[in-house]
């Protein structure tokens, strides 16, 4: 299993736009990827759907955590960190 | 923190349109769309980039079953944030494998930042409600739409929460 915990710089946080891109990332891969939003404490939820994603409320700064497992969970975790990382560089 | 809008704040009655007729996903948008243009929230410029948002991101706007949340960039089309909410007479598919077709477009108007995320954040739990979400899909007028979500956002904030009595 892969951990991660990330800074989202977009400047509207992780919703609309951002989330739909995210998730539908999250969507390409086997692995189960859950996410939750490390600065307000949230609950873990699944990432691949995106009416979980958005209620975690994620502003701009705010940390996420990701957790993949899964038979590609290295390219996933990857992928879903460079794409943070990067403020959906590319992909809005 | 002071203004943080709660979700009801940001709909307003003028924009939420019960049993509207559409006969596709674009129809369904630009009543979307219009009812956000009553309401002072956007011009209807904004229509069109709501459906262009729709052309690129696919399916992944529907996002609960039966329910799609329209929305585009921050622009200048955004006069306040706010939101819309149609519900249509007849539902049309989106194209999603899972949560075809749609009854309800929420449209999410955005001029920049981050001030509406918590509101969205209070949609999304409200929907994931499956009794509430089927309350709000049967709500038989805007003011019972309205109702629902209060009550909600009531019993969110507690007796210690941050709204006054007032709203």
């Amino acid at each position: 299993m892969r951990h991660l915990r990330l800074t989202v710089v977009n400047e509207v946080g992780l919703h609309a736009r951002p989330a739909a891109v995210f998730v539908a990332e999250a969507n390409r891969f086997a692995s189960r990827i859950r996410v939750r939003n490390a600065t307000t404490d949230s609950g873990w939820v699944d990432a691949k759907s995106i009416l979980s994603v958005l209620t975690l409320g994620v502003e701009r700064n705010h940390d996420i955590e990701l957790t993949v497992e899964g038979p590609d969970e290295d390219q996933a975790a990857a992928h879903l960190e460079r794409l943070i990382v990067s403020d959906f560089a590319g992909a809005l | 923190m002071d203004s943080v809008p709660s979700l009801s704040d940001l709909l307003p009655p003028e924009a939420i349109r019960l049993g509207v007729r559409a006969r596709d996903w674009r129809e369904a948008v630009t009543a979307c769309g219009e009812a956000l243009a009553a309401a002072g929230i956007a011009t209807p410029a904004y229509t069109a980039e709501m459906i262009a948002t729709v052309e690129q991101l696919g399916p992944y706007i529907v996002i609960a079953p039966g329910i799609a949340l329209a929305h585009a960039r921050p622009s200048a089309a955004v006069l306040r944030p706010g939101l819309a909410w149609v519900t249509l007479a007849e539902p049309v598919p989106f194209g999603h494998r899972d949560n075809d077709p749609v009854v309800l477009v929420v449209g999410l108007a955005a001029p920049d930042s981050s001030s509406h995320v918590r509101a969205l954040a209070t949609l999304a739990a409200l929907l994931e409600d499956e009794q509430r979400r089927q309350a709000l899909l049967a709500a038989p007028s805007p003011a019972a739409v309205k109702e629902i979500i209060d009550a909600y956002e009531r019993s969110l904030a507690g007796p210690a929460g941050p709204r006054s009595a007032d709203g």
